[in-house]
């Protein structure tokens, strides 16, 4: 009886050992990649992003004097109702245009974590349930929020077309300004106050003010259009890299990270969303991620979309510039069920500056990111598309070193970095 | 000379039928649907990308290859292995000079195994045909 422990407790210790060693020693991988993979991964690489499209609804997208009175506005704390906020307060420079929070503050405290903006400007959607259709709309919505700039539109509109360094930039851009009521606050969104003003104003009056605000939006986002992400040691790699080479090709990548990017590719499945020279095929996906403490489980891009289009600044409004026929991801989007729950996927360019991630900044590290896609929880809306990858410790470690590579300085000329 | 070209260019253009919804459209594929007609897809994207939004032009012909005369064709589909569909909700926006219908809001957003079904009524009755492709 006492050998038969004897031999049993041996046998679970080795077991035990076994285990242990199972989950850290690193698995041989193939001299070679195969030629599928080499071309997803040149797919990945910054050297395949297009020229950024131009947006349809935004005629001065691409207008020098519009981005740098966008850049004017995005750092004056003047577009906030107690003159301490601007764009640049969440969105910072210095943090990939990030917060570094898990959940916005500006005003007051928000329900939602901050994205970058970096690369932002070839999404069809915006905001992590995809409310807006345009950058130029989405750069509208945190100004009259009562957590954000909370301020009402009039007020906006009288700053940027009769104060300086406004005025005159705003008219050699956009034409003359239109008479706006000298005094008052007035918005349809935002606080009580905001919509009472506005409730006393002719249709002539709001749309005018509408006007104005739009243009606002449309010179900030030419401004954002500027903020693109700059080459990565993964991008020297994957240019390199050629069928039949050795994976190690030109040795940007070391052993660890390059099982990282096998496992990127396949046993992680993290390609299929974050796809694409930007790593993200901008579309939404529930995951799973847990609901936040006090809030109720959010519906995500099924209200989205509806929310996106009833916008009076969508890509078929009155405000927008787009031609007939050139809103086709508005039109066509799909609003079913199993968006229920469903975020955006954010990019992963300069993922390991932009911490904590998720919709609502659940998720403080890479580590603790890859941790919750290996196990897949159960949603608590809907189904969570992701399986679970029964990924052993040393490659959950390898796909955080790859993870890693994909961070670099942008390649935005430094004058657009600071406030002008 | 520069408007010699432009002219003879429009000459062509026109001897092709073409139209705007006609623009660089080729042939993606050809399926038999379940009562033993073709449909012809082509695509404005040539081979398929991902994350790109683009419109297709269907075609059905009958067993003897006569087109049929404005079919009501619906598509649907996603990704089996992942459990959802499409991120776009693709119609069919109007029948264009060439005969085939114009089907817009095209876009597929990952990599890997696709199944779209047609769902096709003419006069004749009710028919289907499935196309499985890899991205």
């Amino acid at each position: 009886m006492k050998r038969f422990l004897t031999v049993l407790l041996a046998t679970g210790c080795l077991l035990v050992a076994g285990h242990g060693i199972w989950q850290q020693v690193p698995a041989p991988l193939p001299d070679t990649w195969s030629p599928v993979e080499v071309a997803l991964i040149k797919s990945l690489s910054l050297s395949q992003l297009p020229p950024l499209p131009a947006d349809p609804g935004n005629a001065f997208g691409d207008d020098e004097e519009a981005a740098a009175l966008g850049q004017q506005l995005y750092f004056d704390t003047r577009l906030s109702g107690n003159g301490n906020i601007s764009c640049a307060s969440c969105h910072r420079p210095d943090l990939m245009f990030t917060d570094g929070l898990p959940l916005a503050v500006g005003s007051g405290s928000g329900t939602r974590h901050t994205p970058s903006l970096v690369g932002l400007s070839y999404s069809p959607w915006f905001y992590w349930d995809g409310r807006k259709d345009s950058q130029w709309s989405q750069a509208l919505a945190p100004i009259e929020a009562p957590h954000e700039h909370n301020i009402d539109r009039l007020s906006v509109a009288r700053l940027v077309t009769e104060e300086q360094p406004y005025k005159e930039t705003y008219e050699a851009i956009f034409g003359p300004a239109p008479v706006l009521p000298k005094e008052g606050i007035a918005s349809p969104l935002g606080r009580e106050a905001f919509i009472a003003g506005w409730n006393k104003l002719d249709k002539d009056q709001r749309t005018a003010i509408n006007r104005v605000f739009a243009n606002v939006g449309k010179a900030i986002a030419a401004y954002q259009r500027k903020l693109q992400p700059g080459p990565t040691r993964f991008d020297n790699y994957a240019d390199a890299i050629g069928e039949g080479d050795d994976r190690t090709g030109n040795g940007q990548l070391d052993a660890a990270e390059l099982a990282g990017l096998d496992l990127f590719l396949n046993k992680g499945q993290c390609v299929n969303c974050h796809n694409g020279p930007l790593f993200t095929n901008n579309d939404f996906h529930n995951t799973g991620v847990m609901v936040l403490a006090g809030q109720l489980p959010p519906m995500g891009r099924y209200d989205g979309i509806r929310i996106a289009r009833q916008d009076p600044f969508n890509c078929l409004g009155d405000y927008s510039d787009a031609p007939n026929g050139e809103c086709t991801e508005l039109e066509f989007a799909r609003d079913t069920n199993e968006l229920v729950g469903a975020h955006k996927t954010p990019t992963l360019r300069n993922v390991s500056w932009t911490a904590p991630y998720m919709h609502g900044g659940q998720l403080g590290s890479l580590e603790d990111v890859i941790r919750h896609y290996n196990e897949a929880p159960v949603s608590m809306l809907s189904h969570n598309e992701a399986k679970p990858l029964s990924l052993r410790s040393v490659e959950q470690r390898q796909l955080v070193a790859f993870l890693k590579t994909l961070s670099a300085p942008l390649a935005t000329p430094g004058k657009w970095l600071t406030p002008p | 000379m520069t408007h010699i070209r432009a002219i003879m260019i429009l000459a062509l253009l026109v001897c092709l039928n073409w139209s705007p919804g006609s623009l660089a459209q080729q042939e993606l594929t050809t399926l038999t649907t379940a009562r033993g007609y073709r449909l012809h897809i082509f695509s404005e994207l040539r081979p398929l990308e991902i994350n790109r939004i683009h419109s297709w032009q269907l075609l059905l012909t009958d067993a003897n290859g006569v087109a049929v005369n404005e079919p009501d064709i619906e598509i649907s589909g996603g990704m089996p292995d992942h459990d959802h569909g499409m991120p776009t909700l693709p119609r069919i926006t109007r029948t264009l000079d060439n005969g085939r219908l114009l089907l817009q809001g095209v876009r597929f957003h990952m990599p890997g195994n696709w199944q779209l079904l047609f769902e096709i009524k003419t006069t004749d009755g009710n028919d289907s045909a499935e196309f499985n492709f890899t991205l």
